[in-house]
């Protein structure tokens, strides 16, 4: 199950996690485990959306941004 | 040395009559194994640090009809793969030290991220029981688990319970007792690598049978190697005989992907066990999402309901915004701009002009910015809060898939929307340096929200009325450059070539006012602190290159600074004044709105709005907003393009490009407005 999810997300694009759940006929929940799984084996990075304080104090983009939902990336 | 030991440790406990017995307490972090193991063993246990390590051993004992138990938690563990410490010293014991049972301890409101660990422990050991702890969460987030379902297919002893209310705490102690005496014994049903893999999972079996030291369980032994466990490697390296060795040296290798059919077995086998016994009812939240994503994740029609909300978000900002900053310059920057004069009046002209004009004027200008501000970012804080920000990013997405650009441009569009600095931080996911370098080049082309909410200043000031209709226009002018930025970067950099993202959608739901009253909250105390830092000076610097040396506007150092680019501003209808607020967007992207209030004397009769709106024609202020959205981003992006590439040059050519891109976007803006105003 592990290595069909690996080949969904190879095959590109960015894809949402109820699809891919989908895809593989399991629950979401059972895909996000698998992807925390397949990113502590180096196989995914998680993609981080804040700035901290690199922003340099930005007023609009830097005060505790309410979290959107986690995003992987395939490392290539 | 030793024959390979029993695979699963089947022998009953109770053949040998024991007065104590001891029992693992397994479990990953955060699934209330420390409550459950309080609660059983109360004052009867002992702290310390296992063997030479500084992870914490905690042990006690309680008696149970009769019967002293010594109770052992182990450390929390995710896995029994020898990644961390904490994973060695669990497995270690439970190899070692062979427990009369093993409780694992499960979070039954995250069944499948728990059940990995069961997965493994079941292929060590058959004495195993599983807590299914938080039944109460579980219960409360409408899932419906049916312990002896699960315990069927698990094949071993299931207990529910909810240790923190002290629920099932007697069942589970029943259960350990009668595991340890032998009056239950289990058959688990243990997880199976794929097809493929079984032969070569036996190869390795035969291969290490007389060889694996007691009381490793063989065909455990040769699933750890199958999965790279370096431990295990290691120790089979040091035990086999060379010949041997080498042979299974060339299985691995030949099959270094085979951790992937380990686990995919584990997966398969929690998918199945998840589906037999835990029953989530498509009600409430998820069916709304569902249909709600049927029509905003589209990748046509979520399109048009993005540039609809956006629409009415900033017609919401306009209407509710403007009237509040007029009457905010009424009563209160005006009013203090008129005291500061009368107080001021026997001060020296220049003082009283530096504060009204240069303090007020430029920071008065600003501070009149906070209700469109504060009503901007809660209409995008709600967004966010509800869950649809993370489905207008998707929606981009798929339009960008539309036109045939893929993967990668999606990673600055969702990072950069909101600031360009982990836009730029973002590429560091990119591999090649060539790639990496050209995405930071373009990636301060994607609109910040800093410049977003300058543009919701400056339109009903320019526009009036029609100000709803010119932000609309800007942010789908936006849009459309990061569509082109997906078609630069896909077309030189990449070339087609497709890369990965996986998005969770959180699921819709009703905004929590207090979130978002915080978030907004957070961003006015840090617009406040810009005003009075950062803007003050700069309104102060302005002010004073403004007035000197002569004392006159027009014949200023600044003036003479302005007129010097005037000939480039003349191309889009810039006087020197505009031009001169466009650089000092550079410092800040509010500093725009600073240097208008001091140079069109906004706090002396009426607002810098009404000014604005009197003295700019149309064309010159479209022409204005489109240059402003595109400019060279803030100096902290500029910072970050260096520390990133590593290099001035790179950082100065990413400068020069942009102002390029921005001023040709204002030109074509100022001659095709002129004409089709006549």
């Amino acid at each position: 199950m592990l290595e069909r999810l690996l080949e969904l997300i190879r095959a590109g694009g960015t894809q949402r996690i109820g699809d891919l759940a989908q895809a593989l006929d399991t629950s979401p929940q059972l895909v996000q485990v698998m992807l925390e799984d397949l990113r502590r084996r180096g196989y995914l990075t998680a993609v981080d959306p804040a700035c901290g304080r690199a922003c340099g104090g930005c007023a609009f983009a830097c005060a505790k941004p309410i979290p959107r939902g986690q995003v992987w990336a395939l490392i290539d | 040395m030793s024959h390979c030991a029993t695979d699963t440790q089947n022998t009953p406990a109770s053949l040998h009559v024991k007065s104590e017995f001891t029992v693992a307490l397994a479990g990953q972090p955060n699934v209330g194994k420390s409550t459950l193991f309080n609660l059983i063993t109360g004052l009867n246990q002992h702290v310390g640090n296992w063997p030479g390590k500084t992870v914490e051993r905690k042990e006690g004992t309680y008696s149970f009809d009769g019967i002293t138990y010594r109770l052992v938690d182990l450390p929390g563990t995710y896995s029994l793969t020898a990644n961390s410490p904490e994973e060695m010293i669990a497995r270690e014991f439970i190899i070692r030290e062979q427990p009369a049972v093993i409780v694992v301890v499960v979070d039954a409101a995250v069944l499948e991220r728990s059940l990995y660990l069961v997965a493994e422990l079941v292929a060590l050991s058959s004495r195993v029981i599983v807590a299914l702890n938080m039944m109460d969460v579980a219960q409360q987030e409408g899932y419906l688990i049916e312990p002896h379902v699960l315990q069927a297919a698990l094949g071993v002893p299931v207990v529910p319970m909810t240790a923190t209310r002290n629920l099932g705490v007697r069942e589970l102690l029943q259960t350990i007792h009668q595991v340890a005496r032998g009056e239950i014994q289990s058959t688990p049903h243990v997880p199976e690598i794929r097809e493929d893999h079984q032969s070569v999972l036996e190869k390795i079996r035969t291969l290490i049978a007389e060889w694996t030291p007691a009381p490793y369980p063989c065909h455990w032994v040769a699933l750890k190697l199958l999965e790279g466990d370096q431990e295990i490697t290691r120790l089979m390296q040091a035990t086999l005989p060379p010949q041997q060795w080498h042979a299974l040296h060339e299985i691995l290798c030949a099959h270094d992907d085979a951790l992937l059919a380990v686990a995919s077995g584990r997966y398969e086998w929690i998918g199945r066990m998840v589906r037999a016994a835990v029953t989530r009812p498509r009600a409430g939240q998820i069916s709304l999402t569902a249909r709600l994503d049927a029509w905003a994740a589209h990748p046509i029609w979520g399109l048009g309901i993005l540039t609809g909300i956006l629409g009415i978000v900033f017609w919401l900002t306009f209407t509710i915004g403007t009237p509040l900053q007029d009457w905010l310059h009424d009563v209160v920057v005006a009013r203090v701009a008129e005291m500061a004069s009368l107080v001021l009046a026997a001060a020296p002209v220049w003082l009283s002009s530096l504060v009204v004009n240069g303090m007020i004027g430029g920071v008065g200008s600003v501070l009149t910015f906070l209700p469109i501000l504060i009503i901007f970012y809660t209409a995008l804080g709600i967004l966010e809060d509800m869950g649809y920000m993370a489905r207008a990013a998707y929606v981009m997405d798929s339009l960008m898939h539309l036109m045939g650009l893929h993967g990668k441009s999606f990673l600055p569009l969702f990072l950069g929307f909101g600031c360009n600095v982990p836009a730029v931080l973002g590429t560091r996911v990119i591999e090649s340096p060539r790639a990496r370098l050209l995405t930071i080049l373009v990636a301060p082309l994607i609109p910040c929200t800093a410049r977003m909410a300058v543009v919701a200043f400056l339109a009903p000031a320019f526009f009036g009325s029609a100000a709803t209709w010119v932000s609309w226009g800007l942010v789908l002018l936006s849009l459309g450059v990061l569509v082109l930025v997906g078609i630069v970067i896909n077309k030189t950099i990449f070339r087609g070539q497709r890369s990965a993202f996986i998005m969770e959608m959180p699921l819709y739901h009703l905004p929590n006012w207090r979130t978002i009253g915080l978030l907004v909250w957070g961003r006015v105390v840090a617009f406040f602190k810009k005003a009075g830092t950062v803007i003050l000076f700069i309104s102060m610097v302005i002010w004073g290159l403004s007035v000197l040396p002569t004392g006159e506007l027009n014949t200023s150092w600044l003036a003479g600074l302005g007129r010097w680019f005037e000939p480039i501003g003349s191309w889009m209808g810039f006087d020197w004044r505009l031009t001169v607020a466009l650089l000092t967007s550079f410092v800040a992207k509010e500093n725009a709105i600073a240097t208008l209030g001091v140079l069109f004397k906004a706090s002396e009769t009426e607002g810098l709005a009404e000014t604005l709106a009197a003295t700019i024609p149309v064309s010159t202020a479209l022409a204005f907003l489109v240059v402003q959205i595109l400019f060279i981003p803030c100096v902290a992006t500029v910072a970050t393009i260096r520390q990133e590439t590593g290099s001035w040059r790179w950082t100065l050519f990413s400068m020069a490009m942009l102002l390029g891109v921005s001023l040709i976007a204002g030109m074509i803006t100022f001659q095709v407005s002129q004409w089709v105003g006549g």
